[in-house]
């Protein structure tokens, strides 16, 4: 079902490439503005730093967000939302959540939420969360889809029962999936995140070598067109080539192991890519420890402090770094909605997208200090 | 020389003056200006050391109180969390909603951003979220055995602190909740803590002591975030301030503080380690700020100098001028104001000049004496003049005799009027408002007509101020008239007390005729009924019998309120006189219990009297009115106190009387219904009965306590009463009597000294007075209130062969009668030693049987020292004497008797009786018509004539005095016998004046009538 909802949207993406290849080329560019900059920065009084870099890093995440002028009909709202799995990269999401709910409570309209998961990735956990769930009378019923082939019944199901479902963050099931969810906040663009991690790749690696390919859950709908995003991308130059793909089920460790075997079986591997948070930081960890940091570019996705440190340090080339924060502060402002009974269209989107942006090295220390706090 | 040449001269000399006063204007005036820069250089150095020195101190200070202040901080929100689990309770856990309207409330309470608990899976329960923790929180990652500080670097650098503890024994929806926390904003917990203002360099911040930054605030030149510690190693260090010195201050939470050059800007930096964390507390100010402050200080004492100066100058030209202004403005109003004071003082003494010769002639015309005091401005008296008028009215001739002096006149002030009479004076010189007027009246001492009222009046001139200058008066001579009016006064207070007294006596009148009426009414109601009721039943002899006796009941009581009422009377109208007699306290005693026996035995109750420390047993009193006040007594307790109840009468002699006097205390105590703390303030009035009386069946009077008390009263003496409702009264009547025949002989009986006696009574007091008798006649005794344990002491002393010589065992013990106790101490002793029953009781019923078990004698009590010494001086064997041999009954057959009686029906019934007892009985209508039968009666023909004293043609006394002059001796010495109803002690002693032998009243008591008969006629 994934594999085949994935080549319906081949031909959207290749129209997507062009675009994503003049985007790389920009940043390519201003790559080397950025990183002419922050060279400079480090030597110069810190408190003169407000500069490109900078304005990337703000770019990438907007901390500054506030509820728009919709009216909700209910002085109340409760919502429960469960995602794949306990992840940093979720309690990004969270804090957005939670932002929009306070700005909500300054209004007088409490919002009332769960926001759970598993510790490990498992559809038949999701499954037994949204059924539970469904017995408990919330307003809405927000799923970041495990397993698009299993939570697809699960979540027409609910519908079927009258249940408002959404799904959010990362991972969607859509109307193509044959889902009936009514609406999706997040991340619409996996895909072309993916290709566009690998084009910066390709072009840093002047479109010849080979290359590895680490991926986060099997059937996570956003890892696996993240990793088509890669494949089609490779496909285009001759010269390059994947020598493996692994899957890290998401964790960082299991992203050091496999890497370290791509190390050992490929010699000449010449660079990694890595479609999820725990990717990049697993792939830096073992090529630290092989000695290789000259030798492998490695592109990842996300904003894990420990990449954004090694990105810093020239470890990793480059990052997508996704706008988690307005994820989780949008989903509550599209839950409010359906909560309401507004269907999808005028007042809200059927699916609302978020950005992302790749970040260099020269962008590092800027997010490093915007996420984290963190300069030395 | 010319006079153009003098004008040059002139002209030069004056030029060179201007130029010398130029130049020397010039000189002083560069001189000024160098002193100033000079001055103002040293100020500028002087103040930027001082200030750099304050700045240290004061830098440090701060740091210190805002280390202090977030130390505390975190301290009081872990307490939060303490008290906030404390309350925490189970219908808190019962569902997700009350949770989290716990957590809501804590939240809002403590003002924090979160305060949450986590359960066992990591789950993190807040106000309004439950949401997985596990990676968003650091210190979930392991066990909570301690609480924590941490800082929480997330996601959007928002950094927060949050302090954790662990948690115990709470499990939520099945797990157990491990943690609580909560969430701090630490832009919001340094918000107190920031100096940073627009236009102020000086900066407060939080680091890790690797020198990370806490905080999202900047920190002077320093980002927001920015390692202090790498940013200050390339900093210029300054007045031997070390950069190494920082890092490791800074490594090892030591205070300290720093001078750098930073960005070409000199700055100082003072840290603190902030208690109970690893953090430092920073406090960095700009120099130039502090040089700025120098400067600003330095040039504005320059300006202000300048300023001072001119302004101080123009200021005392002011003043001077105006000084010389006002001197003569104020010349002129002093001026103005003298003429005027002037004019007033002329015109105040032409005003006293006139008062005074007005007051002379108003003097003159009232014959009142003059005075006058002068006062200066504070008001205090500087003069005083007494008027020799005034003088004379005391009776003193002049100023040696009665100086001009206030104390002159306060001093013959009456005491009762003194303090009143100077408040006044005092207040009418004090009140400046001149609302006040002295006068008063008081007595005063004269010389030679002691005290006097006087009236004096007074007027006080006074200043502008208000203060007194002169003190005027008058003062006159009111005794006469103060006299007439206190007489009057009394005598209204007389007529007013005669009213209230004839009111009271016309209520008592009424009140006692109303009483009298119901209580008289009463008995007789009975009477009348049942005599009809015994007529209509004549024949049924048992039911006429049962009329007759409740006729009788009512008779008795209706006679005991005529006794009572006429007594009352009596003792009222002052006819009742006190006789004292020689008496013996123990006759009377005895009388007292002898009379009580029967009603004692009847009414089943328990009876003690005895005595204590009596020595004077033979006292001048009346007896028959003591005897009455104990009776009366005792019938109330007897009256009050139900079967099985305790009646007790003692005795008592106080130490307290003068010599030739001895003082008396008479209880009279009983165990009954007692009287409630009301009807106690009343007993002793008239016709008091308290409500249980009626309740309870009981008749009476109501008069006899009030008989009582008069009586006592007469006799000089107390009675008081105490009393419990439910528990019983004691009646304590206080007396003294004089004394005579001595007290009784206390000497040792030589016999008995040392030997030992023994005491058994149940009675506490009994034991304790003989006891003591014992003792002063010299014995060894011992006592006891129970007669087994009496048994057992013999027993004892037998064995020890240490015997008793003398017992004395009470016959009702509760444990062993006394004749049981007697038998068997005979058992253990023989025959030979006396054993003397003492008793209350009439003993003649068990005489034989204790005599039979070795009871020597017989002793009533109460036992007195004279008694008991009779007793024990004599020989023990019981010999009955004559006079109690029982008498023979009497026997009156064959004795004649003339009865001298006018009215009928008393005819008939004491014919009746008198014929019942044997006696052949005449009549005689009238003292006259016995007369005539004694004049013409046969030798023999009368025994004795019983004489009534009322009677229309001669009354019993006249007939007395006419047969007394009889001239035949036979019949002038025929016993009479006044049986009338004048039954009083006067009508007694009148009886006997007339030549009476004795006086029976009526109505007729038939034994006491015959017991009178037998006594004459044998």
């Amino acid at each position: 079902m994934t594999h085949r909802r994935t080549e319906q949207k081949k031909w959207k993406h290749r129209i997507f490439n062009l675009t994503a290849l003049a985007a790389a080329l920009s940043s390519l560019w201003l790559t080397g503005c950025i990183g002419q900059t922050a060279g400079q920065e480090t030597q110069a009084p810190l408190h003169k730093q407000d500069d490109d870099s900078t304005n990337t890093a703000v770019r990438a995440v907007d901390f500054d967000r506030t509820l728009d002028e919709y009216k909700p009909l209910k002085n109340t709202y409760n919502f429960y939302f469960t995602y794949k799995t306990i992840h940093p990269w979720w309690d990004a999401v969270a804090l957005g959540i939670e932002d929009a709910a306070r700005q909500y409570e300054n209004m007088g309209i409490i919002i009332e939420y769960e926001y759970l998961a598993p510790k490990d990735v498992s559809p038949e956990d999701q499954t037994r969360r949204l059924l539970d769930a469904s017995a408990r009378n919330f307003d809405v019923i927000g799923v970041d889809v495990a397993d698009v082939d299993i939570m697809t019944p699960v979540i027409n199901k609910l519908m079927e029962d009258g249940h408002k479902i959404m799904t959010f963050s990362s991972s969607d099931a859509d109307r193509e999936d044959g889902c009936r969810r009514i609406a999706y906040v997040g991340n619409t663009h996996n895909y072309e995140d993916g290709a566009a991690l690998t084009e910066s790749l390709c072009q840093k690696l002047g479109h010849s070598g080979k290359v590895a390919v680490l991926v986060g859950t099997k059937g996570a709908p956003c890892h696996e067109e993240r990793a088509q995003g890669v494949r089609d991308v490779i496909a285009k130059y001759p010269n390059m080539e994947i020598a493996e793909i692994g899957y890290d089920e998401d964790s960082a460790d299991n992203a050091c192991i496999l890497t370290r075997e791509f190390l050992a079986q490929h010699e000449d591997l010449a660079g990694i890519i890595c479609c999820n948070m725990s990717n990049p930081v697993g792939a830096a960890r073992a090529v630290i420890e092989a000695g290789k940091e000259d030798q492998i570019v490695i592109v990842g996705m996300d904003h894990d402090q420990e990449a954004l440190e090694y990105l810093q340090n020239g470890i990793i080339y480059a990052l997508g770094v996704q706008d988690c924060y307005s994820i989780g502060f949008d989903t509550v402002q599209v839950a409010v909605r359906i909560a309401d009974g507004h269907s999808p269209g005028e007042i809200y989107p059927e699916k609302t997208e978020e950005r992302t942006t790749i970040i260099y090295q020269e962008s590092a220390s800027s997010m490093l200090r915007m996420l984290y706090g963190v300069i030395d | 020389m010319n006079m153009s040449q003098h004008n040059d001269i002139n002209e030069r000399q004056k030029k060179q003056t201007i130029a010398s006063a130029v130049w020397g204007g010039m000189i002083i005036a560069s001189i000024l200006l160098l002193t100033m820069v000079w001055v103002s250089d040293r100020a500028r150095t002087g103040t930027r050391q001082a200030v750099n020195q304050v700045s240290e101190f004061y830098l440090e200070e701060l740091a210190g109180r805002r280390a202090q202040v977030v130390s505390e901080e975190l301290r009081n929100n872990f307490t939060h969390m303490e008290n906030a689990l404390s309350v925490l309770e189970d219908s808190d856990l019962e569902s997700q909603d009350t949770l989290r309207n716990y957590l809501g409330k804590v939240k809002k309470l403590y003002g924090v951003d979160k305060f949450a608990l986590v359960d066992e899976n990591g789950i993190v329960y807040s106000e309004h979220s439950t949401t997985s923790g596990l990676s968003r929180y650091g210190f979930l990652s392991e066990e909570l055995t301690e609480p924590v500080i941490s800082t929480a670097n997330l996601y959007g650098a928002r950094k927060q602190v949050v302090l954790a503890i662990p948690v115990e024994d709470i499990s939520f929806q099945g797990a157990q909740i491990q943690v609580c926390f909560i969430q701090i904003n630490i832009d919001e917990m340094l918000s107190s803590l920031t100096l940073q203002t627009h236009d102020n360099e000086t900066y407060c911040n939080l680091y890790y002591r690797n020198g990370e930054s806490l905080t999202n605030d900047d920190f002077g030149y320093l980002t927001a975030g920015k390692n202090i510690l790498y940013a200050l190693a390339d900093a210029h260090m300054e007045n031997g301030s070390s950069y190494e010195q920082l890092k490791e201050d800074f490594a090892e939470g030591k205070a300290g503080q720093v001078s750098f050059l930073y960005d070409d800007t000199p700055e100082d930096l003072c840290y603190m380690p902030v208690e109970g964390t690893n953090w430092m507390l920073t406090i960095l100010i700009r120099d130039n700020v502090i040089s700025e402050q120098i400067s600003s200080i330095s040039s504005d004492m320059l300006r202000h100098s300048i300023i001072q100066i001119i302004i101080t100058v123009a200021g005392m030209l002011m003043v001077f001028l105006s000084l010389i202004h006002q001197s003569k403005k104020h010349a002129d109003i002093l001026l103005e104001q003298e003429k005027a004071d002037g004019k007033r003082i002329r015109a105040a003494y032409a005003q006293i000049e006139k008062e005074q010769a007005a007051m002379k002639n108003i003097q003159v015309a009232m014959g009142s004496g003059p005075w006058s005091m002068d006062f200066n401005e504070k008001g205090e008296l500087i003069s005083c003049t007494w008027s020799d008028t005034f003088r004379k009215m005391l009776g003193y001739e002049g100023e040696e005799d009665f100086p001009n002096r206030l104390e002159s006149w306060s001093d013959l002030l009456h005491a009762e009027d003194r303090e009143q009479v100077l408040k006044c004076y005092w207040n009418t010189v004090k009140d400046y408002a001149d609302k006040m007027s002295y006068d008063v009246e008081y007595r005063l001492l004269t010389r030679h007509c002691g005290w006097r009222w006087f009236h004096a009046v007074g007027r006080l001139s006074r200043r502008e101020d208000g203060s007194p200058i002169t003190f005027v008066g008058l003062f006159m001579d009111i005794d006469d008239e103060k006299k007439m009016e206190q007489q009057l006064e009394r005598q209204k207070v007389d007529l007013q007390d005669a009213l209230a007294a004839a009111q009271h006596a016309n209520k008592a009148k009424t009140t006692f005729l109303n009483n009298m009426s119901h209580d008289i009414r009463t008995p007789m109601n009975a009477i009348i009924g049942f005599t009809s009721l015994a007529a209509a039943h004549i024949d049924n002899t048992e039911q006429v019998q049962d009329y007759l006796s409740k006729i009788t009941t009512s008779s008795n009581h209706l006679l005991s309120l005529i006794n009572d009422v006429l007594d009352m009377s009596r003792i009222e109208s002052g006819k009742v006189k006190i006789e004292e007699k020689e008496t013996s306290l123990p006759e009377i005693m005895h009388d007292l219990k002898t009379i009580v026996q029967s009603d004692i035995s009847s009414k089943q109750l328990e009876f003690y009297i005895d005595t204590a420390d009596v020595v004077n047993e033979h006292v001048l009193c009346d007896k028959l009115r003591l005897n009455q006040i104990l009776l009366n007594l005792l019938s109330n307790a007897m009256k009050f106190t139900k079967p099985g109840g305790i009646v007790s009468v003692r005795v008592i002699q106080k130490g307290t009387a003068p010599e030739g006097r001895a003082a008396y205390e008479f209880q009279v105590k009983d165990t009954g219904i007692g009287m409630t703390k009301e009807f106690q303030e009343h007993v002793f009035e008239p016709f008091e009965r308290e409500r249980t009386s009626t309740v309870s069946g009981i008749q009476g009077t109501g008069l006899g306590m009030a008989i009582t008390k008069n009586i006592v009263d007469m006799m000089g003496g107390t009675i008081t009463v105490a009393s419990e409702e439910g528990k019983g009264t004691t009646f304590t009547v206080s007396l003294q009597f004089s004394t005579c025949l001595g007290p009784v002989r206390q000497e040792v009986i030589p016999e008995l000294k040392d030997l030992r006696a023994l005491v058994a009574d149940d009675d506490f007091n009994t034991c304790s007075s003989v006891t003591k008798m014992l003792s002063t006649i010299g014995m060894r005794p011992d006592w006891t209130t129970s007669g087994k344990e009496a048994v057992l002491r013999v027993k004892l002393a037998w064995e020890q062969n240490d015997e008793y010589s003398v017992y004395i065992i009470d016959w009702l013990m509760p444990d062993m009668n006394g004749v049981e106790v007697v038998r068997r101490i005979r058992g253990i002793i023989g025959e030979e030693t006396p054993i003397i029953i003492l008793t209350a009781y009439d003993w003649s019923d068990i005489e034989e049987e204790a005599l039979a078990a070795g009871v020597t004698a017989f002793c009533s009590k109460p036992i007195f020292l004279s008694e008991l010494r009779e007793i024990l001086e004599a020989p023990f064997a019981a010999q009955p004497k004559e006079d109690e041999l029982p008498k023979e009954s009497r026997s009156f057959e064959g004795k004649k008797l003339l009865l001298v009686e006018d009215n009928e029906l008393n005819q008939e019934i004491a014919t009746e009786i008198l014929q019942e007892a044997g006696f052949l009985v005449e009549v005689a209508d009238d003292g006259a018509v016995a007369v005539e039968r004694l004049k013409t009666a046969a030798f023999g023909q009368y025994d004795l004539v019983l004489m009534d004293i009322q009677m229309p043609i001669m009354n019993g006394y006249e007939a007395t005095r006419h047969i007394r002059a009889l001239d035949r001796p036979e019949l002038a010495q025929i016993p009479i016998i006044a049986m009338t109803a004048n039954a009083f002690d006067e009508d007694r002693k009148a009886a006997l004046e007339a030549g009476m032998n004795g006086h029976i009243a009526k109505p007729i008591d038939v034994p006491k009538l015959l017991e009178l008969l037998d006594e004459i006629l044998n």
